[in-house]
């Protein structure tokens, strides 16, 4: 179908596929760099910043990670609240969509404006907090769980698909004497694997990538996430420096500091990289879904 | 002729109706109320907020106690040297960000389109949409690591051009605009690109086909066949996109911020954050979110406006 004939169209097509190799080059290369550098030893990394593979192999650096107290707590609050936030939130999506789907529904065109007008207007950060604080949420681990619920997002894609479900099959149900609840669980939610599922995956990653839920509301250590723990670690250079004299490293094989194994570096490559392969692991199947879902919504999101 | 016994009559067997559809929709009711509770305790409940943008706010005393300033808050914000020039910043970084992020996805699925060869293509694409999955806080540390005074690209500097001192690109906030944005659309190009290929492969390749007899030329193709065929979710795109042009984004100004610029590279949302939440200014920081948030309204309000004159639909879809 395309066939290039004359000679600048030959260059410019030349051009194009250099530029893309470059573009995947710049897409890959950092998460490269930074899985090289978290299996090499902190000195060599210092001796070569720019590989992407590890020249002195070694695990201390994961160890050093995995020495540091709040990480394997942090770890555990960001899978459970990945795992329950989701839940929470496809169960109150599913739910909602699904009514809206009813023409009959005698609120639809109220809880219709009642959803729609705080994508229009927002109270901002402050406010926000304050209501947080009085509601009893500040340091507490539903903080992660409840906000949000809802997302407005997710209702309109969720709702768009559900309406496409024929009728008919749920008017036979009815006939057989199953009610809401039973044709819901029963026959919508069954329907509804594909977009529940492309959707739970979003909602994954995006309670699994939140760092802001901590730094706004949360100051009690054994309720921080990894994000925010590695936000933290990556900012602030200190941090890091404080870590690597703790107690902790002082019992642990004082050779391996002394001999700089591992360095700030290469345990913040560590920390990133135990941050970063879960999402890693499930890209395949959000790229599975995710085409779909934007042209499902077709809504800026 | 409505006697008033009669419409009484009605009124009274309307109600009636109501209430027997409401014992009839009680399930439906049950269902929708988890979604409705979470909007209005968590989106509604902080409106009444908004009232402290008036007030000198104390946390102690609460809405209820604290005293009554009018309208100083807004004076002292526009009267504040650092939050015009803060303003000032955000409008910069959300223009840039709302021309570029317009202009570079669509050349990178022109050119995307071009590839013949289709697992090549298959591949750039899937790498192209890696980032957008990443959080901020890992985009920072890649950012981080590659510009550190001894990462990768200080490194090829040194080698290729023999810099002798490593360039502190985290040290001046001078540069702080370029690798802020140059990481944005390193982070949604790909992903940004997605609905523009749809679009690419929903056009007939029969038009091409029938150009090609004719005699057009690669470049009369483009313009003539393909670029109209993106034209309708270019200006869907060009236009939701200017919803968001009052906003500097927190994610990645904060992320990629240090101590060292911070007061010269806030935007709105950042510089709130510090003042309101760090600093405990929680008047300044409700009156300067009441503009931004006002702004922000505004120019929602506009897209959708505009979006149901131009594309007869507005920004939600809902049918």
């Amino acid at each position: 179908m395309k066939v290039y004939r004359s000679k600048t169209e030959k260059i410019v097509y030349v051009f194009i596929i250099i530029f893309m190799v470059l573009y995947g080059i710049t897409m890959v290369y950092p998460l490269l760099n930074a899985a090289a550098i978290s299996f090499n030893t902190g000195a060599n990394t210092t001796a070569n910043p720019g590989i992407i593979f590890p020249k002195e192999f070694t695990l201390e650096n994961y160890r050093a990670a995995f020495k540091y107290p709040d990480l394997v707590p942090a770890f555990m609050i960001s899978v459970s609240r990945t795992i329950l936030g989701t839940l929470f939130s496809m169960t109150v999506i599913t739910m909602s969509a699904y009514v809206m789907t009813k023409k009959e529904f005698i609120f639809k065109n109220i809880v219709l404006v009642i959803f729609m007008v705080p994508m229009f207007i927002s109270a901002g950060m402050i406010p926000t907090y304050i209501n947080m604080k009085n509601l009893g949420l500040l340091n507490n681990y539903l903080i992660y769980i409840i906000p949000g619920g809802f997302s407005f997002y997710n209702f309109l894609i969720m709702r768009s698909y559900m309406v496409g479900i024929p009728s008919e099959i749920e008017e036979s149900a009815r006939m057989d004497g199953a009610g809401f609840w039973r044709v819901l669980i029963r026959i919508i939610v069954p329907m509804s694997v594909p977009v529940i599922a492309a959707l739970s995956l979003f909602s994954a990653v995006g309670h699994w990538n939140d760092y802001y839920t901590t730094l706004i509301y949360v100051s009690n250590r054994n309720l921080y996430t990894l994000q925010f723990l590695l936000q933290r670690l990556l900012r602030e250079i200190q941090q890091v420096t404080d870590l690597l004299n703790s107690q902790v490293y002082q019992q642990l094989d004082q050779s391996v500091v002394t001999r700089r194994t591992i360095t700030p570096t290469s345990v913040r490559m560590a920390i990133l990289m135990i941050t970063t392969v879960p999402i890693l692991i499930v890209y395949p199947f959000l790229q599975k879904y995710f085409a779909a879902g934007v042209t499902l919504g077709a809504v800026k999101g | 002729m409505d006697t008033p016994i009669k419409r009484n009559a009605a009124e009274k067997s309307h109600r009636g109706s109501f209430r027997r559809k409401l014992a009839k929709q009680r399930s439906l009711c049950i269902a929708i109320l988890p979604a409705l509770v979470i909007v209005i305790i968590f989106s509604y409940f902080p409106m009444y907020g908004i009232i402290a943008a008036f007030q000198n706010f104390k946390i102690t005393k609460g809405y209820a106690g604290s005293e009554w300033v009018g309208l100083k808050n807004f004076t002292d914000i526009f009267r504040n040297r650092d939050f015009v020039r803060v303003f000032g910043y955000t409008m910069q970084i959300s223009v840039t960000r709302y021309i570029l992020g317009l202009a570079i996805p669509v050349a990178f699925a022109l050119m995307l389109n071009e590839l013949m060869n289709k697992p090549f293509k298959r591949i750039v694409q899937t790498m192209s949409y890696l980032p957008h999955f990443f959080s901020w806080v890992i985009v920072a540390g890649f950012v981080y690591r590659f510009l550190d005074p001894d990462g990768a690209l200080n490194g090829l500097l040194k080698s290729l051009f023999n810099v002798k001192r490593p360039v502190q690109f985290f040290g001046n906030a001078g540069y702080f605009y370029p690798i802020l944005i140059i990481s944005e659309i390193w982070k949604s190009t790909g992903f940004s690109a997605i609905i523009y290929l749809a679009a690419l492969s929903g056009i007939d390749p029969t038009l091409y086909e029938a150009a090609g007899i004719d005699g057009a030329s690669k470049m009369r193709k483009i313009i003539h066949i393909t670029l109209p065929g993106i034209m309708p979710t270019f200006i869907t795109i060009v236009i939701l996109n200017a919803g968001s042009l009052a906003t500097g984004g927190f994610d990645s100004v904060f992320n990629l911020q240090n101590r060292l610029i911070r007061s010269d590279t806030n935007v709105l949302e950042t510089y709130i954050y510090q003042m309101g939440l760090a600093n405990m200014k929680y008047s300044f920081g409700v009156a300067a979110g009441l503009f931004q948030g006002l702004l922000a309204s505004f120019f929602l309000l506009s897209t959708n406006f505009l979006s149901q004159r131009v594309l007869g639909k507005g920004i939600f879809k809902y049918d």
